[in-house]
């Protein structure tokens, strides 16, 4: 059989070649002037592809944060560059203290401020947690139903900041962090480590949701679902309000990087007519809810006043410890990627998330210092 | 999964597709853009541009990978340019990857990298793109549609660009002695 030529072996090592592979690699198997350029040109491969690579960290894509920019963008000036990698992080961040974050079980500390609503705040740090399969339920539930659904039919969900947005602030060292918000908590730093030169501030921001529950309805009906939304809710705003909060970074020497973010706890507001219980009992009776969902959401006793939000228990891991005296949540990408960890201390939330190298008892040890 | 009082957040037919696109394509796009402009945090935000563009682009987009390689190459152009100097956009993915390639670099101080960018510098300017693509992870297609050599040829430029890149490296100096 006669030898194959350069470019053919580099069609296979791209896997684009157009012809008869196994016969292609059983030949590279038994001729050896062919197996051995087959091999010189895979190190080559390897060689270039290391090289041009030098110094290159992809860091984890993150879906969910980039269609939020997208769609953030879809409705703003589509002109403007939108902030550097840094910035966009902890603008979603942000956004995720007040949507996601880990599960917030409440104990309700109702205020009513004003005689229109009614304000939930967060008081606790707890986790409930989705499989792949529960995800596929859910989708499927609403593919089967009407294909596309978008939300935007439901109602409006808009993000209004009370300044221009988060600001940028060079610091020397952690303790300006304090010059920023005064009662920042900062860890000490031990060796290998050193605080990053910029710190961001974050203004309150409230997210306003209205939903239309005629809408709704209607597609529940069509789900077959029979408990439906009580028409009280319908084109009533909901708030959700974060408060003023701080973010900055810590580098590893060797590599890597943690971020630290503290906020007050972010409030949840609701219309004072809409009986709270009620409309969860409703929502919890949904077909679509998948059975282990809500068992673990039945669960939780003041759900009324919790925005739960779950972790992937097929990619992540959920652990509870206590870290600076105080309990806290630990989700952990199974494939090590990136270690988050959310408690609550002195009325304040702090979510540390550690990536690129930093290791998880690397953040537990220096969550502990935080005083 | 985003939700409220345990309700996920559902997402419609294009953020689905949207999704899928995304993370097959994320870790392409980035590598491309890292080769191109030898900057982590770069490449991270064109990257975040990029696929930001892709979801608010108005015409459907059949080929998603040729798409985005040229949006990459294109926005990072821009990203080099200086904000007052944003003249006519070059015609062609080579020659975008040519003005980015040639452009000075003074951000990036790791001499190895240096050395690289170098080597790919002294290649042939369609060399040097289908290697640059290839390495980032598009395939035969979308190279060959985004750079209008044929499909045929793709391999073939591959093939050289490797070659040349390997020779001028024994030739520039020690490193290669390590492997």
């Amino acid at each position: 059989m006669k030898c194959y030529e350069d470019l053919v072996l580099q069609q296979v090592l791209d896997g684009s070649y157009d012809g008869d592979l196994q016969e292609v690699m059983a030949h590279i198997e038994l001729c050896p002037i062919c197996k051995r350029n087959f091999e010189q040109m895979k190190r080559d491969e390897d060689f270039i592809s290391g090289a041009i690579s030098e110094g290159m960290q992809i860091p984890p894509a993150n879906f969910e944060h980039t269609l939020m920019l997208s769609k953030y963008q879809s409705k703003n000036d589509k002109g403007a560059r939108i902030m550097n990698s840094t910035y966009r992080k902890l603008a979603a961040g942000a956004a995720g203290l007040a949507i996601v974050g880990g599960l917030f079980a409440f104990e309700p500390v109702r205020a009513m401020a004003q005689d229109l609503l009614k304000v939930f705040r967060v008081e606790n740090v707890e986790t409930i947690s989705i499989s792949e399969s529960d995800i596929y339920q859910i989708d499927r539930a609403f593919s089967e139903g009407r294909g596309s659904i978008d939300m935007q039919d439901f109602g409006k969900v808009d993000v209004v900041s009370k300044d221009e947005g988060v600001t940028s602030e060079s610091i020397s060292s952690l303790e300006d962090v304090k010059g920023l918000l005064a009662n920042a908590k900062l860890p000490e730093l031990s060796e290998g480590f050193k605080a990053d030169s910029q710190a961001y501030m974050h203004p309150e921001m409230d997210i306003r949701f209205e939903l239309d529950s005629a809408k709704i309805n209607e597609f529940l009906e069509y789900l077959g679902e029979e408990a439906l939304l009580p028409d009280t809710v319908s084109h009533k705003p909901f708030y959700v309000h974060t408060e003023e909060g701080v973010s900055y970074s810590i580098l590893k020497e060797s590599g890597g990087r943690m971020s630290i973010a503290q906020t007050k706890a972010p409030s949840l507001e609701i219309p004072s007519d809409i009986d709270e219980k009620a409309l969860i009992k409703s929502m919890l009776s949904m077909k679509l809810i998948p059975e282990d969902l809500r068992k673990q959401l039945s669960a939780i006793d003041n759900l009324a006043t919790t925005i739960p939000v779950v972790y992937n228990k097929d990619k992540e891991t959920m652990e509870k410890m206590t870290v600076a005296g105080e309990k806290a949540v630990v989700i952990s990408a199974k494939d090590g990627s990136y270690t988050n960890m959310s408690f609550k201390k002195d009325g304040y939330l702090l979510f540390i998330s550690a990536f690129d190298g930093v290791t998880k008892q690397e953040l537990v040890d220096i969550a502990n210092t935080m005083e | 999964m985003v939700g409220i009082f345990g309700i996920p957040f559902i997402k419609s037919k294009k953020e689905k597709e949207f999704e899928l696109i995304y993370r097959q394509y994320y870790p392409v796009v980035y590598r491309q853009l890292y080769y191109l402009l030898a900057s982590n945090s770069s490449a991270e935000d064109i990257a975040q541009e990029v696929f930001i563009k892709l979801y608010n682009s108005k015409s459907s987009i059949e080929h998603p990978g040729a798409w985005l390689s040229r949006v990459a190459a294109n926005t990072a152009l821009n990203y080099i340019r200086s904000e007052g100097s944003r003249q006519q956009r070059a015609d062609s993915i080579i020659d975008d990857f040519e003005a980015i390639m040639s452009a000075e670099d003074e951000v990036c101080k790791n001499e190895q990298i240096q050395d690289v960018r170098r080597i790919l510098a002294q290649l042939p300017a369609s060399q040097r793109t289908c290697l640059l693509l290839k390495f980032s992870g598009y395939s035969y297609d979308d190279i060959s549609s985004v750079t209008g050599i044929p499909k045929s040829s793709v391999g073939q430029m591959i093939l050289r660009g490797k070659k040349k890149f390997m020779e001028l490296y024994s030739k520039e100096g020690d490193i290669y002695e390590v492997l």
